[in-house]
């Protein structure tokens, strides 16, 4: 078990990660939470000795989608929807990024994981499909398709000025 | 080249502005605290004995276990519900495979054949006719799952089998069981259940009886059968087939009487007619299979001298 310093440096310097990915996935602010505690509960856990901040970064990622995944695949979940969910995902969105934000969340699910990792974090397709498990050229394919699809939605004004 | 930059920092500064919150973020650490406070305190607890640090251990263990268990062994938990249902059909084939292979063979011949199987719970599984009345009266009657003390009785009370009970019927039941003790026991039951009829019942082998089938004949009646082949050579089961048991009988007993009258008169053949005037219950060795009777009156030999050959 990691002791409760290390954990807490883990919070602030993760939280922001583990916060996007679970936007990108999960509907209302409640199951957020839930994801915060089982994702850091699993890290102080954990008795991986991280090699890097990269190597631990990468499984804070590979933790938070994992149990973003594990809990829309819950029975309850895919039976129910919260009516929170209904209006609550909006107003998290910040103002000034709604239009991008809302474009990214529209996109299936698949291509999302993709965008956020190769936007936001950076990394090249090559890591994406190590964090992903997938193929390097499903990546190039995801990542083209979610451009695609971004632009359609995003329309001609923001892109061709 | 410029949108592709310009789309990138659209997308990047969008995802900049989402932070955790403060108040998350406190929320978990105050949680996680919590639970690692608790944690440590079991594991205190645990040292203090043993047994119960295995215990304590395993629970954490358990909890990563829980944890693995649910990200992990995914084809383990889709397997599950197929073994499960795999399982719970091998139990029930199993089951009703046990249930509804018979046992034993209870053969009732009169003028109609049926024969009762009887599977290992002494339950009736099956009621099968081998002529014409006998596949009348088989299904007359309801006796399917019934103890077969019971069908028996019910098969002596109904109606459709009284009507064949005529004053000189002669009533063989057989009864063939893979099983010695229980070919007793059944033999025994049955006995009790028709000792107010003119019934003769044995045992028979299944070996002895195993063409009976072929034959299109009961077990009872084959057994009959194969007695009188002995003593008559011709005879074959088109014959037999359809005559009722009081003409085999009769035949039986007029070639036994035809053929041991003149030599001697104290041979088997009187033995056998006086032991059924008596009405005493003995085993002979005769032709194949046990022999027992009970409670028969059959006419001595020298009176039904009607059948004769043919």
């Amino acid at each position: 078990m990691r002791s409760e310093q290390e954990v807490n440096r883990a919070i602030e310097q993760y939280a922001d990660t583990v916060r996007r990915l679970c936007m990108i996935h999960l509907k209302n602010y409640a199951d957020t939470e839930d994801i915060f505690q089982n994702v850091f509960l699993k890290y102080a856990l954990s008795e991986t000795a991280f090699e890097s901040e990269e190597h631990e970064r990468a499984w804070m990622i590979r933790v938070t989608l994992n149990a973003c995944k594990d809990f829309l695949k819950s029975f309850f979940r895919r039976h129910t929807v919260p009516l929170s969910a209904l209006t609550e995902q909006a107003e998290h969105l910040p103002e000034d990024h709604r239009d991008v934000l809302e474009a990214v969340l529209s996109l299936p699910a698949k291509y999302r994981d993709a965008v956020y990792l190769y936007y936001y974090e950076e990394y090249t397709a090559a890591q994406i499909g190590d964090i992903l498990g997938k193929n390097v050229n499903t990546v190039y394919t995801l990542l083209a398709r979610a451009r695609k699809i971004l632009r359609e939605k995003l329309g001609g004004d923001t892109y061709e000025g | 080249m410029k949108d592709r930059q310009r789309e990138m920092r659209e997308i990047k500064e969008a995802f900049a502005d989402i932070h955790a919150e403060e108040e998350l973020k406190n929320a978990t650490k105050t949680y996680l605290s919590e639970k690692m406070k608790e944690m440590a305190r079991q594991e205190e607890q645990s040292s203090a004995e043993d047994s119960k640090a295995r215990r304590q251990k395993g629970s954490r263990e358990r909890l990563r276990d829980s944890q693995e268990l649910y990200g992990r062994n995914k084809w383990m938990r889709r397997l599950a519900p197929v073994l499960a249902c795999f399982l719970f059909l091998v139990v029930l084939s199993g089951g009703s495979y046990t249930f509804f292979s018979s046992a034993a063979v209870i053969s009732v011949d009169v003028n109609p054949s049926i024969e009762l199987s009887i599977n290992r719970f002494d339950r009736v599984i099956d009621v099968e006719g081998y002529n014409a009345d006998g596949e009348e009266l088989a299904d007359s009657l309801s006796v399917r799952f019934m103890n077969y003390v019971d069908a028996v009785e019910t098969l002596m009370d109904s109606d459709s089998f009284r009507q064949y009970l005529t004053e000189d019927a002669d009533i063989s039941i057989a009864v063939v069981a893979d099983d010695e003790e229980k070919g007793e026991r059944m033999l025994s039951d049955v006995k009790t259940c028709t000792a107010g009829h003119n019934a003769h019942c044995f045992r028979a082998e299944e070996g002895e009886v195993e063409n009976a089938h072929e034959a299109g004949l009961s077990y009872g009646k084959y057994q009959a059968y194969l007695e009188l082949k002995e003593l008559d050579p011709d005879i074959t089961t088109e014959d037999i087939r359809g005559m009722t048991m009081r003409e085999i009988r009769d035949r039986i007993a007029a070639l036994t009487g035809e053929e041991t009258a003149t030599p001697d008169d104290q041979s088997q053949n009187q033995n056998q007619s006086q032991n059924r005037n008596q009405g005493q219950s003995r085993n002979q060795n005769q032709g194949s299979g046990h022999r027992d009777d009970n409670a028969g009156h059959h006419g001595g030999a020298g009176k039904h001298h009607q059948g004769g050959r043919h």
